[in-house]
């Protein structure tokens, strides 16, 4: 397969087993995200690719090519550092042409694509300056630039947008992507900003612990979190011990009505037994008629909506959150009901009970 | 000139630093030179507390601080106005305060005299070729320091320090006896390799805490887009540790160039270099010859110390001797 490769990566720091028994797939032309806290193995496994650490185990292939064992400057890739690591001593056209004079190729043709490159991020007339003389984004286009021009199969971003401020770092985020789906460049980029990641990959890998949690794209990663660890990382969402009963869910021991007309009709979902209730905030109504379930213990504002922390009835540390309008938030005793809810056992998805599709059973890895 | 409080803390620095390397050479039979390269910053700092005075009232705390300037400055210049006096006199004697007659005729006889200015072309024979000998020899050697995990790197700087700490006559006495069986006394390379000794620990330190604060990034940015590393050493990390590397340099090139032990002990009677000759100055000539050729003798520290002015002020030597 061409793209990215990447099978059973393993690498061990110190004592500590950093990336364990990775595989990943990055198809040329996608955008991936690995996704991540800090400490799970997501700027080691770039590195890796990058070939700036060695694995332990495991093969990296780029577009059919074995680069495991390769080093940095004998790789297709071309990374975005952090700290954009621009050469200081270097205008910023030297810096975007430094690695195209290596290649030894005309004086003009260098000229040719560095001015081309630098009209790309726009920085043409910036081309004389020193790095210390540009602004953080202005920076971090020539560290864009200087990777681009190499015209690399495999572009590799690390966390290229945390040291710009908040306002920035979106029109920033967006530039790349736009650049990113003109060139058709598979690239990886690493971030521990959930944001970022759902708002320009094609797919994104949730890392914890050194392993992929889910890959998968924003939308499946957000509606269907295969794992605990995903569903807590990504989105919001409250997890209370429940059990599934014909009218609905058992939260602790208050009776939730759930929209899932066949609900009823599902005895593959066992009945028994405690699950791990997933809810997301928006799934959940919120009304002031009714017989009341719960009370609001806490109203937070969000400019343009609220949230809501809810008690269940039954017992005093049963709490979930709900998403309502600004206008008018109820307060007090409410009837709460629920959209959707996600089953987990053991840390992983068993089932979805939703209305549009009754009762998904154990989902496969999509 | 700019904000005062400042320009006193640069001046002490300074001072300070400079100081710590004039020690560290062991030169202290040269004391001309030792004077002379403080020099700079003495300037500096007698100028601080004028501006002081009109700007703000005279508290006791900046009258101590003024006072103490001028005896530092009168610790400094005293001795250099008292060799520039001598260098110039014809008769001086006691207890007239300035020359009874003035008199060039001993520049005239140094620069006549065969054996002086042979020891004028050998010291700037030595002394850049020890310079760079040092370097290539621990330029690689600091980056390693910098760069890699060597076991027992600390252990090493320390080492290095210690070196300079001791009184260095035993260790040339022992070191004369290795060179002997080596048939190195008196030979040009057992120059160098004595004079190479002094410099050692500049161009280990200081060029290892200048690589040292090169984020690996730069390095590893180059090598991605497709640099070796060979390639990466000379055009990325050299040029940025260039400043630090230079400070080295010339603190190297006043430790070869001011180095008398160990030169008396292995060149002579074949290398007399100008520090070497002026034992014998000092010893056979009246004191205008020797005050002529230690002006001589400081003029390159000064010349030298005055152009790395700027990069000692920024600091590549006092990180230099940080130990990390």
């Amino acid at each position: 397969m061409d793209g990215l490769v990447i099978e059973h990566l393993n690498k061990t720091l110190g004592n500590r087993l950093v990336v364990d028994d990775l595989s990943l797939r990055v198809a040329p032309g996608d955008l991936v995200c690995l996704l991540g806290p800090s400490g799970c193995g997501k700027t080691t496994t770039l590195r890796m690719i990058g070939g700036f650490l060695q694995s332990d185990s495991g093969t990296i292939t780029i577009n059919g090519v074995d680069v495991t064992t390769l080093p940095p400057e004998r790789r297709p890739t071309a990374m975005v550092f952090q700290n954009y690591a621009l050469w200081p001593h270097m205008t910023v056209f030297k810096n975007v042409a430094y690695g195209l004079r290596l290649r030894k190729l005309a004086r003009p043709v260098v000229e040719e694509r560095v001015v081309a490159m630098l009209g790309l991020v726009n920085l043409v007339e910036k081309r004389d300056r020193h790095p210390s003389e540009l602004s953080g984004g202005e920076q971090q286009r020539v560290a864009l630039a200087r990777a681009l021009v190499l015209e690399p199969d495999l572009l590799l971003l690390d966390e290229p947008l945390s040291n710009l401020d908040a306002k920035l770092r979106v029109g920033v985020r967006e530039e790349i992507r736009e650049i990113q789906q003109r060139l058709q460049i598979a690239t990886v980029f690493v971030t521990h900003d959930q944001d970022e990641a759902l708002t320009i990959s094609d797919r994104i890998a949730v890392m914890s612990g050194g392993r992929i949690e889910q890959y998968d794209d924003a939308d499946g990663l957000y509606r269907l979190p295969q794992t605990s660890f995903v569903a807590s990382f990504i989105g919001s969402m409250s997890t209370v011990p429940g059990r599934v009963v014909d009218a609905g869910l058992l939260l602790g021991a208050c009776p939730v009505p759930v929209a899932c007309p066949a609900l009823a009709a599902a005895p593959e979902i066992e009945r028994g037994v405690e699950w791990s209730v997933g809810i997301r905030p928006e799934d959940v109504r919120v009304d002031t008629g009714g017989s009341p379930t719960a009370t609001v213990v806490k109203e937070v504002p969000h400019g343009h909506f609220k949230e809501l922390l809810l008690r269940l009835d039954g017992d005093d540390t049963t709490v979930i959150r709900a998403y309502v309008g600004t206008e008018h938030p109820p307060t007090g005793r409410v009837a709460i009901s629920l959209a959707r809810a996600l089953l987990y056992r053991d840390g992983h998805l068993a089932h979805e009970v939703a209305p549009a599709r009754p009762v998904v059973a154990a989902l496969s890895a999509r | 000139m700019g904000d005062v409080p400042v320009e006193l803390r640069r001046a002490e620095r300074l001072v300070s630093t400079v100081t710590t390397g004039a020690e560290a050479t062991g030169a202290e039979a040269t004391g001309a030179t030792a004077t002379g390269a403080t020099a700079t910053p003495a300037t500096q700092a007698r100028r601080a507390p004028a501006p002081a005075r009109r700007r703000r009232p005279l508290t006791p705390g900046r009258a101590a601080v003024g006072l103490g300037m001028l005896v530092l400055a009168i610790f400094i210049f005293g001795p250099l106005l008292w060799l520039m006096l001598w260098a110039f006199a014809g008769v001086w004697h006691y207890p007239s305060l300035l020359p009874q007659s003035w008199s060039l005729s001993w520049w005239r006889e140094i620069f006549h005299y065969p054996q002086l200015v042979r020891s004028v072309g050998l010291s700037f024979t030595f002394a850049p070729i020890v310079t760079l000998v040092s370097a290539v020899v621990c330029l690689p050697a600091a980056y390693a320091i910098a760069r890699f995990p060597v076991p027992g790197r600390r252990t090493l700087l320390v080492v290095l320090f210690a070196s300079n700490a001791f009184p260095k006559i035993g260790l040339y006495i022992t070191i004369a006896g290795l060179f002997y069986a080596l048939h190195l006394m008196g030979t040009f390379f057992g120059v160098v390799l004595i004079q190479l000794l002094g410099t050692v620990v500049f161009m280990t330190w200081i060029p290892a805490a200048s690589f040292a604060s090169i984020p690996r990034a730069l390095e590893d940015a180059a090598r991605d887009v497709g640099a070796s590393r060979l390639r990466v050493f000379f055009t990325v990390t050299l040029p940025l540790a260039a400043p630090g590397i230079f400070v080295a340099m010339v603190l190297a090139f006043l430790a070869s160039f001011d180095e008398a032990q160990g030169t008396f002990l292995v060149g002579v009677p074949n290398y007399i270099t100008m520090p070497v000759q002026m034992y014998s100055l000092v010893s056979d000539y009246p004191p205008q010859a020797a005050a002529v050729f230690a002006v001589l003798l400081s003029i390159p520290s000064v010349a030298l110390m005055l152009l790395v002015r700027k990069h000692v002020l920024g600091g590549a030597l006092a990180r230099g001797f940080e130990l990390r």
